[in-house]
Formats: C-alpha cells, structure tokens, sequence
C-alpha cells in the first residue's frame, strides 16, 4: 500500500512536469469556455443543443486526452529505464500499476477540475453559467469517462513498448469509439437477423465505455424518450436510482478488468526480461 | 375505521357491498329533486350536503349550488344524464364511483346546455357530448380518480371531455389533470377548444375526423402528446403552449397526422421529445411557431405543400428532420445553428439552411439505431452521405435574428451556485498542482 501511494504521488509530480498535461488543460477550458459563450442563455438546462454539443465536445477530448497522457507515461518509464530502476526494488507490478492509475487519475481529474473551474466563473460573470444540476452532471460524466479510459490507456500503457506505438494505439483506439463507432455497428450489424441486432447493439454498449456513459448522462437528463421504443425498459431502469449503483458497478467492473489486464500483461513482460 | 366497520358489517349481514356504500353516503336522491323542480326553475343544491344519482334531467331547468354540493353516484349509468335543451349546470362536485373508464360522470344527448364552474372527480370519463349541439362547458375542472399515480395505465382512464357526433360546441377554460385524453373531439364539426389547461394525459387535445375545429390559447404539460389533430381539414392551431411532453417514447408537442389545409400558427412548443410532428399531411401554413429546446424540433414525414414561416427554432438538440417529403416551402425561419450570409442587409440569409434526413432514413428501418441519436461519430457518417443535398428539405431565405415576438424563455439567475463551484474547483486544482506538482520537496 505505501508503495502504492509513493509510485502515485511520484506520478503526480511527473504528471505536472509534462507540458502535454497543460496544453490539454488549456484546450479543454478554451472549447468549454468558447461553448458556453456563444450558446443561447435559454437552453442551458435539460437535454438541449447546449447540453448535447458540450457532451460531444467532451467526448471528442477527453477520451484522447486521458489515452495519450495514461499510455505515454508508462510507455516512457519503459524507454527511460525509470521502470528498469524501480523494477529493481521488491515493487509489486499490480502496486506499480494502480499506483501510475491513481496518479494519472489524480491529474486527469485535475485538468478537467480546472476547465470546469474556469469555464464556470467566467460563465458566471458572463451570465451564460449551467444550471446547476447540468454542471454537476458534467463533472460526473467527465470523471467517468476519464477513469474508464484511463483503463484502457494503462492497458494501451502495457501492451506497448514505445511512444509512438502508444500514440498509434490510442488514436486508433479514440477513432474507434467515438468516431467510427456508428459507422463500423451500422455496417456489421445490418448482415445480421433483424432480431439479433438488439441485443448485439446492447452488449456492445457496455465495451465502449464513451456511448455507454453518454447513454446513461443523456437518460439522467431526462433525455431517455429519444431512443425510442426498443429501448423503453432500459431507460425506465436507468432512471431509478438503483440504475446509478449498477452503473456505477459496471464501471468499477470495467476499471478492475482493464488494470487488471494491464498488471497481466506487464507481469509477463518483466519476467521476460 | 368507519369504513372498515361498515365493510365488515357489510359481510356480516350479507348485504351487498355496494349497496352498503351508497347507504353510507347518506345522501339525498337527487332524481326526486328535478322531478319537483318546475320547467324553466333553477334547482338549488344546498352547501356540503350530498346527493345521490344516477339523474336524468328532460326539461329546461338549472341546477347550480353555492358552495360545496356534491352529487355521487356508483351505478352503471353516468350521474347526470342531460336530455332536455337549454339545461345550466353551475357550480358543484360530481364524483362518479363507477370505475369504467367508458362511462363519463356527465352525458349530454341535447343542444344549447350550460355547463359551467363544475369540480368532476372520476376514475371513468368527465363530460361526454353524444349528438348534442350547441353546448358551452366552461371553466371546470376534471381530474382522475387517481391522479396521484402517475403511472396509472391510460386504457382505465376516461376522456376528460370527449365529443361524438356534436357540431359548434364551446369549451373553454377547463382544467384537465390525469384523464385519457383532456378533450377528445371526433366526427364533430367546427368545436372551438380555447384557454384549457391539460396535463399527466395521453393526448392533451384530440381531434379526429373533424371539419374546422379551432385549437386555441390552450395549455398542456406533460402528457405523452400535447395536441394531436388527425383526418382533419381546416383546422386553426394558435396561440397553444406544449411544453415538456417528454416522458413518453412517442411523445411530442404538437402532433399532425393527414391533416390538410390547416393554419398551425403562433404556437410554442418547448422541451418535448419531438416539438412539431407532421405526417401525411399537405397544404398546411405553419407561421410563428416557436419550436424551442425540443429534443427534435421538427419531424416531418411523407408531407408535401406544406409552407413554413417566421418560425423560431432555438436549443434544438436536432433543430429538424425531413424525409420523403416534397415541395414543402421553407422561407424566413430563425434556425438557431444558422451559418448564413446576408450581403444585401434585408436580414435574410442568402445561403439555404439544409436539414439533413441522414439519421431518419439510418432509424426508419432498423429502430435499434435509434440508440445513435447525436452519438459523436454521426455527424462523422452522415458527412459520407452527402453527395446529393438537392431533395433535402431547406430553408430558402433563413432569417438572421430571431423573429420580433420571440424573446428568450425565463432563465432562473443562479449565478451563485456555478461561481462558488467555479471558484472552488479552480482554487482546488491551483493548489494542488502547486503542492504536489510544481513545489520541489
């Protein structure tokens, strides 16, 4: 445990040196700012084309974000021998691991805290602010979608041996998720029966972590009605609160796998070497 | 207790339950009253006292109370039965027992009556006008039994006014909670439907097969749809506020189905799943409409010749969708994501505004797709498909500004809240960073 905490904290402090962790914060608090300002003041509350727009551009940015700070800190450890030093002490890779997921997690969080933080006083002074459930609902979705992908960046993190491979990985990754995702599930689900396509599509929602939480922000919004009839009782359980701590089990779930995956994989790496 | 106590007495004794009820209402039989009330006299209800129908009133007389009578009533037939013309009804309670949803608390067979100030609470229908001419229901209220139970299924539900076969009928100023359909108007010509309210219903306002009715100034909040007008030419749809029908998959605000020839003007639809939905229906001017925060704006399908006007449409999450629709007539409409160009200063844009039907025609097949709805990658394949934009539905001379009468809806002032969290969420990560980032230590 006390070799978790020191590999995180140093994961911060490393965190904080990268000029890649404040290009992003800079980028993310100027799109959120920009959004917030040139949208109508009416439609800030609710399921809305502020509302949506601000979802995607979240969608758009963090994902990436979070892969490419995740993987690109593990990967550099591997090309600059910090993981050859530390492997040399009695540290377990699975404290190693969640110790670098803790600590990413930690500047993620801070990044989008920060963006959030600026956006919403100058929203503020501006009188363009969200109400106040849609900015906590933000905050939430952010933090998700932020913890759920840095799974995958550790996974990313382990499987890959340099930067740039890493860099390859994760916008192959990204485009996958968000941006091909309807195009390759329109495309492969339309060979199959018509009654199958459902359940294909369900299932497949729950490994992509972006739709699955953008689906749950959007019914919690009240939003739930627009996905039609096929998907009536998913939403109506979504809605209770008992939908919340199932959502929130599944991303746990989702999280234990991936670190999981990733401790596997770079266990086997180090005996290896 | 009492009712536990009679219930049990009821079984006790072996008489019958029902008959034990309406025994322990203690009420006065109303039918009694009219039969003593002379042609052309008004029958006075006393205040707080109960009375007993089922009645039929077939002469000309009115029946009105100050205050709080009630008439109840828990037999097959409605409470009151109107037969004879020219009959007023004025303020009192009607509770009608009776739970089928088929059978309304008051049924009007005659022409001319006055309904008026009238409180109906009733798990079957409110007031049911069957071949009845002529009639003015004004400023009631109906509520369903149990209005407290929101999820209470629609089919053990009655109409809260619903017309059959009655032309020129009146009703205004009624307030309609948790019934079937507020007011469900079919093959009933030219009835005016003004100032209601209804809410926590299937279809706030219903018209089938009806010539020329006028939907006027009326409200409706969450019902599964607001106002829905089907197989009706000439109608007139003005001033009426939908808002919030959301909860429902098949929710919308205004709701046209093969209605032809109608003027749709002057309305606001706002926060509904779909705000104005067309289907089947041509030749209809919609002008001044005001299609806000709507999850879809507008839908359109398999419409043509319809002309569009001078309408607002702002914080959309999809402003509109078009598909199988021609020779529809867009000009002067405000679209809220407008990327326009006005070289001549008219405050028109000299660019088309485009609506795009990828994602209708991607769900129409499949519904499961549905589930794609502004998901990230869309915009990113609907960019693939668009070769040919030449059968899109578009916006002629969009406007630059929003229409004159538009203003932007009320936003509560919570500046606070946002700055306070703002401030902290800044000062949490300055710091942090400081401490365990930057600070050597």
């Amino acid at each position: 445990m006390l070799h978790l905490r020191t590999i995180a904290l140093r994961e911060i402090k490393l965190g904080f040196r990268n000029p890649w962790a404040y290009s992003f914060m800079v980028l993310f608090a100027l799109f959120s700012l920009a959004l917030l300002l040139i949208q109508s003041r009416a439609s800030l509350d609710g399921y809305t084309s502020t509302t949506g727009t601000m979802i995607n551009l979240i969608l758009y940015l963090l994902p990436l974000m979070t892969m490419l700070l995740g993987s690109f800190s593990l990967t550099s450890e591997k090309e600059e021998g910090g993981w050859r030093l530390l492997s040399s002490f009695s540290l377990r890779s699975s404290n190693y691991l969640w110790g670098k997921y803790a600590g990413l997690a930690v500047v993620l969080l801070l990044i989008v805290a920060f963006g959030f933080g600026l956006s919403g006083v100058i929203g503020a002074l501006f009188n363009q602010a969200f109400e106040p459930s849609a900015f906590g609902q933000f905050l939430l979705f952010s933090a998700v979608i932020i913890l759920m992908f840095l799974g995958i960046a550790v996974l990313i993190g382990a499987v890959c041996h340099n930067r740039w491979q890493a860099l390859t990985y994760g916008v192959g990754v990204w485009f996958f998720f968000i941006l091909g995702w309807p195009t390759i599930l329109m495309s492969f689900l339309g060979f199959l029966p018509y009654l199958w396509i459902k359940p294909a599509l369900v299932s497949l929602i729950f490994i992509n972590p972006a739709e699955l939480n953008r689906l749950f922000l959007i019914v919690k919004m009240g939003g739930g009605s627009i996905l039609g009839p096929e998907y009536y009782q998913w939403v109506e359980w979504i809605q209770k609160p008992s939908g919340s701590l199932v959502f929130a089990g599944i991303c746990c779930l989702w999280i234990l796998v991936y670190v999981g995956l990733a401790t596997w994989v770079w266990e086997r790496g180090r005996k290896r070497e | 207790m009492w009712i536990a106590l009679i219930i049990a007495l009821a079984f006790l004794t072996g008489t019958d339950l029902s008959r034990a009820f309406s025994s322990s209402t203690e009420g006065v039989l109303l039918q009694p009253l009219i039969d003593a009330t002379p042609q052309g006299e008004t029958l006075l209800l006393d205040k707080g006292q109960t009375y007993v129908g089922p009645a039929i009133i077939a002469k000309e007389i009115t029946i009105r109370s100050e205050g709080e009578a009630t008439v109840t009533n828990d037999s097959e037939e409605p409470v009151i039965t109107i037969l004879a013309d020219g009959v007023v009804l004025q303020d009192f309670i009607v509770r009608n027992l009776n739970k089928d949803p088929k059978k309304p608390a008051i049924l009007v067979q005659s022409d001319r009556n006055r309904l008026e100030r009238l409180r109906i609470v009733a798990q079957g229908g409110g007031i049911y006008l069957r071949d009845a001419n002529d009639n003015e229901i004004r400023g009631s209220r109906i509520e369903g039994a149990n209005s407290a139970n929101r999820k209470e299924a629609f089919s053990k539900r009655g109409n809260g006014i619903d017309l059959h076969g009655s032309s020129r009928n009146l009703i205004e100023d009624n307030t309609i909670i948790h019934m079937h359909d507020g007011v469900y108007v079919e093959s009933s010509n030219a009835a005016t439907v003004r100032n209601n309210y209804a809410s926590d219903s299937r279809y706030g306002f219903h018209f089938m097969f009806s010539g020329q009715p006028v939907l006027e100034e009326n409200i409706g909040e969450g019902n599964v749809t607001g106002g829905m007008v089907m197989g009706v030419e000439g109608a007139i749809v003005h001033d009426n506020r939908f808002d919030k029908q959301t909860e429902n998959v098949n929710s919308q605000g205004i709701l046209l189905f093969d209605v032809h020839r109608s003027e749709i003007s002057g309305n606001r639809v706002d926060g509904n799943r779909v705000g104005l939905y067309i289907e089947n229906s041509t030749e209809n001017i919609l002008s001044d409409n005001e299609v806000s925060r709507n999850f879809i704006g507008m839908q359109m399908i398999q419409s043509d010749t319809n002309s569009f006007r001078n309408s607002a449409f702002v914080g959309n999450v999809i402003q509109a969708q078009s598909t199988e629709s021609v020779d529809n007539e867009l000009r002067g409409n405000y679209w809220e994501d407008i990327e326009g160009l006005d070289t001549n200063g008219d405050g028109y844009s000299d660019m088309t505004y485009e609506i795009d039907p990828f994602f209708l025609q991607v769900t129409k097949d499949i519904d499961a797709f549905q589930v794609f709805f502004q998901s990230p990658g869309m915009p990113f394949l609907a960019q693939m498909f668009q070769a040919d934009t030449s059968n899109w539905l578009k916006d002629l001379a969009p406007k630059m500004e929003p229409p004159d009468w538009y203003d932007i809806a009320e936003v509560s002032d919570n500046r606070w809240f946002p700055l306070t969290l703002g401030v902290l969420l800044l000062i949490l990560s300055i710091t942090i960073i400081y401490r365990w980032g930057y600070r050597k230590s």
